[in-house]
């Protein structure tokens, strides 16, 4: 989405400028032109988007990945506390 | 004799018809804008002013004549995103409610050069942003255009195109100076583009 909005380095914007080329005077383009700002609004992503992303690819690993860490770490520490209190 | 009265009543006129023609910025048409840019190591800000008032007087026979003055109500200020244009709005930066306006007081054209129907010159003034006024020196490119209002504005009169492209850094205006270099550049390269209309009585 990020690369597809224009891979900005800033952050989002709400509306884009477009510069349009006006003739000074209607219909005599070889006095010159002048420039006309628009500002269209329009939801551009800018570069908080991979941020936002790799936090939230981050996030999901870790949650994903603790019950699986914790579920093999909890049964070895009963075993353990198993065997102290037998050997009592 | 006869003849010497009504000469001298028209050279009179002539005098008085000649000199400088005031010019107004305020267009109806709503297309004079300011440009800004500033590319700061971590982003680059683009924004643009509509809010262009002012008048200059210019004397096509004498442009080292010109002065007037060029005015940009700063709350017209406008950047893409939302949250830094409240930003630069605001207490910290542009201030728009204590400051309304930043201004331009051009006082002479000088290193005048002709060219085809432009006046090419190096305009000596006065820039004030946030009250604080320091004289500057901007490349500007003028064209009169004699009669022509009426073909852009439905009005008799004339036309005065300004354009002129200029490097402001805010540490000369104490906007954050020294701060936030890498977000928001200290160098504001600033494109003029501007048209004013002398209507005739």
């Amino acid at each position: 989405m990020w690369r597809e909005h224009g891979s900005r380095k800033g952050f989002w914007e709400t509306s884009v400028q477009t510069t349009r080329e006006i003739p000074i005077v209607e219909g005599m383009p070889e006095l010159g032109f002048q420039q006309q700002i628009i500002w269209e609004e329009k939801l551009v992503l800018g570069i908080e988007t991979p941020i936002v992303g790799i936090i939230l690819f981050v996030v999901s690993m870790v949650t994903s990945i603790f019950p699986f860490y914790a579920s093999s770490r909890i049964p070895k520490k009963i075993v353990e506390q198993g065997k102290k209190i037998m050997s009592h | 004799m006869q003849n010497i009265i009504p000469t001298i009543f028209l050279l009179s006129g002539l005098t008085l018809a000649a000199g400088p023609t005031k010019f107004d910025f305020k267009d109806p048409k709503n297309i004079n804008n300011v440009i800004f840019q500033m590319d700061a190591p971590l982003e680059s800000i683009n924004g643009s002013g509509d809010g262009i008032t002012g008048t200059v007087q210019f004397d096509p026979a004498n442009p080292s004549s010109t002065k007037g003055t060029i005015l940009l109500e700063a709350a017209s200020l406008h950047v893409g995103n939302p949250i830094l244009k409240e930003h630069i709005h605001g207490t910290d930066w542009m201030n728009v409610k204590k400051y309304p306006t930043i201004s331009f007081k051009l006082t002479k054209l000088e290193n005048i050069r002709k060219k085809g129907i432009d006046v090419f010159a190096d305009a000596k003034g006065k820039m004030t942003i946030r009250n604080v006024t320091i004289e500057m020196n901007a490349p500007v490119r003028i064209t009169y255009l004699k009669g022509l209002l009426e073909k852009r504005n439905r009005v008799a009169g004339d036309l005065l195109v300004i354009r002129s492209k200029f490097v402001v850094k805010r540490d000369d205006f104490g906007i954050r100076s020294g701060e936030k270099l890498e977000k928001v550049a200290n160098k504001i390269e600033i494109s003029l583009n501007v048209a004013g209309a002398a209507p005739t009585n």
